[in-house]
């Protein structure tokens, strides 16, 4: 086994850094999303009933 | 040699929490706050348990990544796409963690024990809401917004070939991985490996019915999956008190 760092370190620092802008930006993320129709359910999934095929298809996402 | 074995804790204690909690909502995102701490936390105190670089699944979730930025790059509605893409931030890091800083069974449980929490929690709350709510089944779902058949699969058929290799491959690498550990008389860990081997084969056929990595659960589930079966293949820590 090589004995070089695989980098690991680095990519869980900058994965760190992404996860804590997600948290300062989540509560205006969230109402983004709901502005385009999205709702927030369960286990934080985003859902849109309005992308239903049989409720439009897409077209709700090109508003 | 006893506090780098409770070191080495860390990883997949800071897993276990966000598996175990994520389902909770209570204004704040504790999940993702307790596992952002405790991978901190693991990058100041744990030593790295991956040594060899380039490893095969590195390099197809850099693939897919690179397709996922292409994807919202080139969407005609960047900014929701970047918005519905946010799972794979702690997704990213939950495999990160569970393959550079976990290995040995002692983690590998805590793990399998907060993703037991979370689903234990999970089945629970959704058999109280239909107990209140007797005789409606569709009703009861609807209240809880258990998304089951109203996501588009838009990130993934949207990148198309470019974004399904990827994960096809780094799928197919856990299952192969897990398969091998598991046919292994002499390794410590073939049980888990034989239970990996099932999740994995449970996640693929779900795949075939309806799976979308808008939902947060799925990429949790592929990050999670993979980085368990990542971490089978690293050596195991010294035990405390040895």
């Amino acid at each position: 086994m090589s004995t070089r760092p695989s980098g690991g370190r680095l990519a869980t620092l900058l994965a760190i850094i992404a996860s804590v802008i997600m948290l300062v930006i989540a509560p205006q993320a969230k109402l983004a999303l709901a502005a385009n129709g999205y709702s927030q359910g369960y286990w934080s999934v985003y859902y849109c009933y309005d992308c239903l095929p049989s409720r439009g298809g897409w077209r709700a996402l090109q508003k | 040699m006893e506090a780098e074995a409770k070191r080495v804790l860390i990883a997949p204690a800071a897993v276990a929490v966000f598996l175990a909690t994520d389902w909770l909502w209570v204004g704040v995102d504790f999940s993702l706050i307790a596992l952002t701490c405790g991978a901190t936390a693991a990058l100041v105190l744990s030593p790295e348990s991956r040594q060899s670089p380039w490893p095969w699944p590195d390099l197809w979730v850099i693939a897919f990544a690179a397709s996922l930025v292409l994807s919202i790059l080139l969407s005609g509605h960047a900014r929701l796409s970047l918005l519905l893409s946010s799972p794979f931030i702690p997704a990213l890091l939950i495999y990160l963690l569970l393959s550079r800083f976990v290995s040995g069974p002692r983690g590998i449980r805590l793990v399998l024990a907060g993703l037991s929490i979370g689903a234990l929690c999970i089945a629970a709350s959704v058999l109280l809401d239909a107990s209140l709510q007797p005789g409606d089944p569709a009703g009861s779902i609807g209240t809880l917004a258990i998304p089951l058949l109203v996501v588009p699969n838009d990130i993934l058929s949207r990148q198309g070939m470019v974004g399904a290799l990827p994960v096809a491959a780094v799928l197919g690498w856990g299952v192969k991985r897990a398969y091998q550990t598991a046919r292994r008389a002499d390794h410590p860990e073939r049980l888990f490996a034989a239970g990996l081997l099932g999740a994995f084969a449970a996640f693929s056929l779900a795949s075939f019915v309806e799976l979308t990595f808008v939902r947060y659960w799925v990429a949790i589930m592929v990050a999670t999956l993979i980085g368990l079966t990542a971490a089978l293949e690293q050596p195991s820590p010294p035990i405390a008190g040895v």
